[in-house]
């Protein structure tokens, strides 16, 4: 007796990428496994949301990654000479309180917060920014997304066999 | 953007090329809609910082 399933996979598209969001949450991936995962995937840019839900974007054209570099560097330089904070930059991934993993594009935190992790929290593959833990700016270069976003929804409707026994 | 906000960022900017439009987001989450603006602020979060967009648009 077979029972069907629905699959729902969302695809954004807009000027020059398109953004796939998968339902992962049915792998439970450990955070050793999803860095691996990333790691073997780098052409890539991953995030996963607070439900489990897998992130997909595509390599960044190469004029969206000179403007990133560009605003990476000035805030870089900036953070070094103030010397208050420490800036990221737009590979690291970042688990949020409320579970996401997320990769701003740049970002930058307060010395003392910095300095409050752990050797062992601060090398995690995805550190931990917790709520003791007030982080500064998120910066994200890209669409906006409420004026020229296109949204497509695919339902699939999958049989999944069940074997009588 | 607003996940930033709720999960504790003080200053967030979503930068928009295209449209050559910037969304501020505040820890008391409003939004700041900017059009084609020369340059943003770091205001009290990254005091000092300024971020020239002209090298962006």
């Amino acid at each position: 007796m077979a029972s069907e399933v629905q699959e729902e996979m969302s695809v954004t598209a807009t000027h020059d990428s398109v953004l796939l969001t998968l339902d992962f949450s049915p792998l439970h991936m450990t955070d050793e496994e999803f860095y691996e995962f990333c790691q073997r995937n780098q052409d890539f840019r991953f995030e996963m949301d607070k439900e489990g839900n897998l992130i997909v974007t595509p390599p960044t054209f190469l004029e969206t990654s000179r403007k990133n570099t560009r605003i990476n560097v000035r805030l870089g330089a900036w953070a070094e000479q103030d010397n208050t904070g420490v800036a990221f930059e737009s590979d690291g991934m970042f688990t949020l309180p409320n579970g996401a993993k997320r990769v701003p594009d740049a970002f930058w935190i307060l010395k003392g917060r910095y300095d409050a992790l752990s050797k062992e929290e601060r090398e995690e593959r995805f550190a931990r920014i917790g709520s003791r833990l007030r982080y500064r700016v998120a910066l994200k270069v890209g669409q906006s997304t409420q004026t020229t976003e296109q949204n497509a929804r695919i339902h699939r409707k999958r049989r999944a066999a069940r074997v009588a026994d | 953007m607003h996940e930033y906000i709720e999960n504790g960022v003080r200053l967030g900017w979503l930068i928009d090329p295209y449209e050559k439009r910037v969304h501020i987001y505040r820890a008391d989450e409003s939004v700041e809609v900017l059009e084609n603006p020369q340059k943003i602020s770091g205001e009290a979060v990254l005091s000092g910082f300024e971020l020239d967009l002209t090298e962006i648009w």
